[in-house]
């Protein structure tokens, strides 16, 4: 899956106003949420859950995120990452997000439960503001 | 929902054709078919029938139920026709196209096991349970064990240790779903700690293991008796006492046996108030080797926590230990189910519980016994009400009572047929007073019928005092399992000093049977805690990554809320097989890091 994530990130870099690219589709509110285009690249990870429903067909997880700490899932942003083949669903998600702190929770789901698990712990991200630009190092 | 949006579903399927009366969907064909709703039917309506439904139906005597969609309408019947008569008059009406029964329809995931319907534990629907006692019910108060088993019913690949007072493992409904331990050198499923022998049959025909097993795992949908929680399971016997309860060391010994063979699940259905070390460190050692010990509250209406009263293993504070309390028929506590809001983790079911049993239990009327000099059959008041009871001498019952005669030699025996069992046990109360050494009470058996004292063999010999309470007596009757097996007492006695002698009261015999197919009901903590087991098994099948604490939280996570646990355990939760199944952790371990 890692040779996957990288080609991901390659295409993301093409849809820059996308708020973020994942594995699977966000929903459409999610997509057509244009994000300011000075960002960068978030890689969100998490253990896989050990439920067989979140690891096959209909199973899932969902990385929600957003500005305020604590933030509630209704109405929140997500990145639906569903299983895609294979022993486990993947765990590992790249998102476009502006220049600021986020705060990003992850909810697993199954097909015998969609509306999910508990959300995660939340984990916080300061993306810089500035981002560097590219440069050449000039060498002697 | 699952089952609900199926019967809705067919129900639907079967509108778009107009069916003939009698035609029944093939989905179910092989289900044995329930009679159609009584006083129902559902009519189709022509596309250019102009009457209203409501109008048909008055016409006919009846009542328009309700309209389903625009041409279908259920009619209720009130003429007091019969079904096939209605069906003809609906047909014959010109608005009418179609006409056919209401068709009632079985969930999948029900099992055929005859007795099924009264295991209230595992689907509740206010029935009553034969045998059990008078009990108020809240339907649905249960496992939701029918939209688990529309998930998953087999549980083979979870082996369950059943640390008990042995099981019958060739009853009927049982034989199919234990251990193979043959390659380990045990091919009988288990192990005797009690006996120290391989054979975990429940030599003193006490049931209580073969109940609990049968809890978790009896064999599902094969018409026969009950359904466990697991409808193939993979039950591990292991006999580590009898009716009189357990040691510190068998329990030790036969916690290594289950870890060492691969249980990954122990119930525990006991439990005691000594704080013990050795007990707590196997425990300890089950937990560092990921294995869950589902255990009992107790069945005292005691506070676990109140420092009192504590019962171990419940109150060990291991979090391998899944520690339950007994919930009835209307999911209150049962009344002698003990809590405690830190150690009883869960509730579960557990009064009027039907399950196996390993063999026949026989209560004797104490009438048509052979008799000689003083014994009499007579019927007694005791603290518990008037009981039959065979006496010697007649007087026994009197106030003031009577002396047995001097220079006794009397016997009473009577036949019972025991040809094919594999163990049987004669279980009674005994009074006795007689002269202390000199005077004695006798028990004998003979495998070939007639007086036992003059063909047989001696069992037991009794003298003195029991007092004013009786001692329960359980004797083996191995070498009488004939057809004309006599069983019998002698009250032998010498010329000087009687006293007043002694009374028999509630014999029965208790027997275990390959091939049984008996059942009984039991109350108490002790059979709360296999239907947490039971479904603990269903969902580390179901989870095969799961680890012990996964198990446990389904369980505790995944549980009902129920308000008479609230506060009196740590969960206030009953443990509910589809929540278990449903229940998802949350994820951990998430990192985020700008790229």
């Amino acid at each position: 899956m890692t040779c996957r994530v990288a080609a991901l990130v390659v295409i993301c870099t093409g849809l820059w106003t996308l708020a973020a690219c994942g594995y699977g589709e966000a929903d459409t509110a999610e997509q057509t949420a244009a994000e300011p285009t000075q960002g960068r690249f978030v890689e969100v990870s998490w253990n896989p859950n050990r439920e067989s429903g979140v690891n096959r067909a209909g199973g899932g997880y969902r990385v929600y995120h957003g500005t305020t700490p604590g933030f509630g899932l209704a109405g929140a942003k997500f990145v639906d990452v569903p299983y895609a083949g294979g022993e486990t669903t993947p765990t590992r998600v790249v998102l476009a997000l502006s220049p600021g702190t986020h705060y990003i929770k992850v909810v697993a789901y199954s097909a015998l439960n969609p509306a999910g698990s508990v959300p995660s712990a939340e984990v916080a991200v300061t993306v810089p503001a500035a981002p560097e630009a590219f440069a050449q190092v000039e060498h002697d | 929902m699952t089952k609900v949006c199926t019967a809705v579903l067919l129900a639907l399927a079967l509108l778009v054709v107009p069916a003939r009366a009698g035609e029944r969907p093939a989905a179910i064909a092989n289900a044995p078919a329930p009679p159609p709703v009584p006083d129902e039917l559902l009519v189709r309506f022509k596309a250019e029938a102009t009457a209203a439904p409501a109008s048909v139906a008055q016409r006919l005597g009846d009542r328009l139920q309700r309209a389903l969609g625009a041409r279908y309408a259920v009619m209720k019947l009130e003429s007091g026709q019969t079904l096939a008569d209605a069906l003809a008059a609906y047909r014959a009406m010109p608005e009418v196209e179609a006409v056919q029964p209401n068709y009632r329809y079985r969930f999948l995931a029900v099992p055929n096991d005859p007795l099924y319907p009264q295991l209230w534990a595992l689907n509740n629907d206010g029935q009553p349970v034969e045998g059990g006692t008078l009990a108020a019910a809240i339907p649905g108060s249960d496992l939701d064990m029918e939209r688990g088993w529309d998930e998953i019913t087999d549980c083979t690949s979870v082996i369950v240790a059943v640390l008990d007072s042995g099981v019958n493992y060739l009853h009927q409904d049982i034989a199919g779903n234990l251990w193979d331990g043959s390659a380990a050198g045990f091919p009988l499923h288990g192990y005797d700690f009690l006996d120290d022998d391989n054979d975990p049959m429940p030599a003193d025909a006490f049931g209580h293991g073969t109940h609990v097993a049968a809890t978790i795992g009896a064999v599902g949908n094969n018409g026969i008796g009950v359904a466990g929680v697991c409808w193939r399971a993979q039950i591990m016997a292991l006999r580590i006492g009898d009716r009189r309860g357990a040691t510190t060391a068998r329990i030790v010994q036969a916690m290594q046996f289950a870890i060492e063979h691969g249980a990954r699940i122990i119930n525990l259905s006991l439990g005691g108030s000594e704080h013990d070390p050795a007990f707590e460190e196997e425990v300890e050692r089950a937990r560092r080797r990921g294995v869950l010990v589902v255990t009992a509250a107790g069945n005292e209406g005691a506070d676990n926590d109140d420092g009192a009263t504590p019962f171990y293993p419940c109150d060990f504070p291991q979090d391998n230990v899944v520690c339950t309390a007994a919930l009835d028929q209307s999911y209150n506590r049962a009344s002698f189910s003990n809590f405690g809001a830190v150690s009883v983790d869960v509730g579960a079911p557990g009064t009027n519980i039907l399950s196996a049993w390993p063999g026949r239990v026989r209560a004797d009327d104490l009438r048509g016994w052979v008799r000689t000099g003083g014994w009499t059959e007579t019927v007694c008041n005791f603290n518990l009400g008037r009981l039959p009871a065979l006496v010697n001498p007649a007087s026994w019952c009197a106030t003031p009572p009577g002396t047995y005669a001097a220079g006794a030699n009397d016997v009473a025996y009577k036949a019972f047929d025991l040809a094919g069992v594999r163990h049987a046990r004669a279980a009674f109360f005994r009074f006795l007073a007689t002269e202390p050494d000199v005077d004695f009470l006798g028990y004998a058996l003979s495998p070939v019928g007639g007086n036992p004292f003059a063909v047989g063999s001696l069992i037991a010999l009794h003298s003195g005092s029991t007092g004013t309470r009786p001692i329960e007596e359980s004797i083996d009757l191995h070498g009488c399992f004939t057809s004309t097996c006599t069983f019998g007492f002698r009250l032998q006695s010498n010329g000087a000093v009687a006293d007043r002698g002694v009374a028999i009261v509630g014999l029965r015999i208790d027997t275990v049977e390959p091939n049984a197919n008996a059942y009984a009901v039991l109350q108490g903590t002790s059979m709360a805690a296999p239907h947490v087991a039971g479904v603990a098994a269903l969902v580390w099948a179901y989870n095969p990554r799961y680890t012990s604490a996964d198990v446990r939280a389904a369980l505790i996570e995944g549980g009902e809320p129920v308000g008479a646990l609230a506060g009196i355990t740590a969960s206030g939760r009953a443990v509910n097989a589809f929540g278990a199944l449903q229940y998802i952790a949350p994820p951990a371990g998430v990192a985020a890091a700008v790229r």
